[in-house]
């Protein structure tokens, strides 16, 4: 049962923490800054400050928190608690399309960098490949989907062996670099229109928090108690896929935060998804501004990774939730 | 009145037809058992009768208007269904899995005080109070069973089916969860409840149909339907039927006879 009160406890602590977080990391860097500068738009604090921290700490928040929902959303879409954002093939279709553009050595689509648009139509082209095969059959059942899924990632990723094999010495270099995956800099308009499709997405997945629990049960569990299974599927299939493909076309993939945030939170909170999905958010994007902080501040000037911060800081965690939960039967 | 109405009702997985074809209405009001065979079809018939299954040819309506036109929303309101067996992959709470049942008459994201109201009669009444807050997953067999029970009970549905509702349950709770049927039953609820326990059938079920290879062998009042030939017919076993309480049916099951048991292949599973 869901209790007001301790869901409005849940909520605020998870927002606190994001908050947190994302009030803090601007202030710090390799270089300090004095916020009274930022604030008179004085030069070189006000520029790091708006336009070197700022945008990372909204490109992070809005990371985080979108590969989290999406985690939670393949997990109760496939009953499987080892499903990520990347189980359905949606990240290796995004790389195939940014190592397609390295590789042809297109620097813009448009008024983009190459890579953005091209990682952002490779996922799509993946979705609808998933979504035409998985739907050939009777009904469309999560077996199908990851199974095509599975398909799909692994002619993706021997495509990307192949090209990866075949390029030159920078065009390798920069393919490694966009696998690797980081949080940069981008432009208010850019984050913006990111933030209004990620936003949308959350209160779509909030709107059918309750159908999800059922999902997440079975799918005749879910088919007889009101749920209009195709549909939510679907809708399920898409909003995790959109997720995954927005942020990755802008970030290269950066693994962990989709299986650890919606465990570690499922260990504390349990499996309610009306308190899964706002928690994941919120934790998801303030435990992804924490890692890009350390992963520029750790061997500054020089930058670590993200995902290889992720799988630090998150990995050790994780094991000790579980171990100070190993009473519990789940897990 | 007529609840379901099938007619000619064919169903196939693939290449293998499960139901070959029949006519069937079911009533308000009435505890129907539904008995027969592994592979008989009763699962599939559940199925498609709780609007999962929608594949089938044929017809098959319910309060006339066929199955597969019901929205999905309105038809969980009138229709629960407990499957065989429910596995959860994670950690709902009893009560979290009792209250999945009010769905389809949630308008929000909190409960209604006619939710909290219709979860708490349903554990009551299932006996499961008292694990409300454990883990699904930590509770036994039978415990599991009833909580499934009363989610679906909690769906405050006009009609319930069951797919062998009492699998796991004690005899105590077998024999209370097949009187709580037939009281639902008789206070003006459709139950109909696939089982391979004759005898909890025939002393409380209204009507007994027995499914043979995708057909309806037999249908009608426990006693009438339980008959020596139809059983060693249909379930190929040899039994006697007495007289059990209120002059209902009572099956008394013979042993499988040696011959009927392959000793070279007994000879083969024996300890070294």
């Amino acid at each position: 049962m869901l209790n007001r009160k301790k869901f409005t406890l849940v909520i605020l602590a998870a927002a606190g923490f994001f908050l947190l977080t994302a009030l803090v990391a601007p202030l710090i860097g390799s270089t300090k800054i004095d916020m009274l500068r930022v604030w008179h738009g004085e030069s070189p604090d006000h520029e790091i400050f708006f336009y070197a921290r700022l945008p990372r700490v909204i490109l992070a928040a809005l990371t985080g928190g979108a590969l989290a929902l999406a985690g939670v959303i393949f997990q109760a879409l496939l009953r499987d608690a080892l499903a990520t954002p990347f189980t359905l093939g949606v990240q290796s279709g995004s790389a195939l399309g940014a190592v397609l553009a390295i590789c042809s050595g297109w620097q813009t689509i448009g008024i983009f960098p190459a890579t953005w648009p091209a990682a952002f139509i490779g996922a799509a082209i993946t979705i609808a490949i998933v979504i035409s095969i998985a739907t050939q059959s009777r009904r469309m059942s999560s077996f199908t989907l990851l199974l095509t899924g599975v398909a799909i990632n692994a002619m993706a990723m021997a495509a990307i062996l192949f090209l990866h094999y075949s390029a030159g010495f920078a065009q390798s270099f920069a393919i490694v670099r966009w696998l690797m995956g980081g949080i940069e800099s981008r432009d208010y308009m850019t984050l913006t229109a990111l933030a209004v499709g990620i936003c949308i997405s959350f209160s779509i997945a909030m709107k059918k928090s309750n159908q999800l629990n059922l999902l997440s049960v079975g799918e005749e569990w879910a088919a007889t108690r009101g749920v209009n299974l195709a549909s939510l599927m679907l809708m399920a299939y898409l909003l995790g896929s959109f997720l995954t493909a927005s942020v990755t076309a802008f970030t290269g993939p950066i693994g962990f935060i989709g299986l650890l945030i919606p465990h570690a939170l499922r260990l504390q909170l349990g499996a309610d998804h009306r308190t899964l999905i706002p928690a994941s958010f919120l934790v998801g994007g303030g435990f992804l501004i924490l890692c890009d902080t350390v992963a520029r501040t750790a061997m500054a000037p020089a930058e670590i990774p993200v995902g290889v911060i992720t799988a630090l800081i998150g990995g050790p965690f994780f094991i000790w939730l579980l171990h100070s939960r190993r009473g519990g039967l789940w897990m | 009145m007529n609840l379901f109405t099938l007619s000619d009702l064919r169903f196939r997985f693939d290449s293998v037809e499960v139901l070959r074809g029949f006519d069937l209405q079911l009533q308000a009001g009435e505890m129907t058992a539904i008995i027969g065979p592994n592979g008989a079809g009763k699962s599939t018939l559940m199925s498609i009768l709780s609007g999962y299954l929608e594949g089938y040819e044929g017809g098959c309506s319910f309060l006339n208007v066929e199955l597969r036109e019901w929205k999905k929303q309105s038809l969980g309101q009138h229709i629960a269904f407990i499957p065989q067996l429910v596995r959860l992959e994670f950690p709902f709470t009893a009560e979290q899995v009792v209250l999945m049942g009010r769905t389809p008459h949630c308008r929000g994201l909190f409960e209604s005080p006619e939710d909290l109201k219709a979860i708490r009669c349903a554990m009551e009444i299932s006996n499961t109070v008292e694990f409300a807050h454990r883990e699904f997953s930590s509770l036994s067999g039978g415990e599991r069973q009833r909580v499934v029970l009363a989610s679906a009970l909690a769906q405050e549905a006009q009609v319930l089916l069951l797919d062998e509702p009492t699998t796991f349950l004690d005899l105590k709770n077998q024999l209370y969860t097949y009187s709580l049927l037939r009281n639902l039953a008789h206070s003006g609820m459709s139950v109909i409840a696939v089982t391979h326990d004759l005898n909890l059938a025939a002393q409380h079920a209204d009507r007994l149909i027995v499914l043979a290879e995708g057909v309806i062998a037999a249908d009608g009042h426990p006693n009438d339907v339980l008959k020596t030939d139809i059983l060693a017919d249909i379930f190929q076993i040899n039994a006697k039927i007495c007289k059990g309480p209120a002059e209902r049916s009572w099956v008394f099951y013979e042993p499988a006879k040696p011959h009927q048991l392959d000793n070279y292949l007994l000879d083969k599973i024996k300890p070294q």
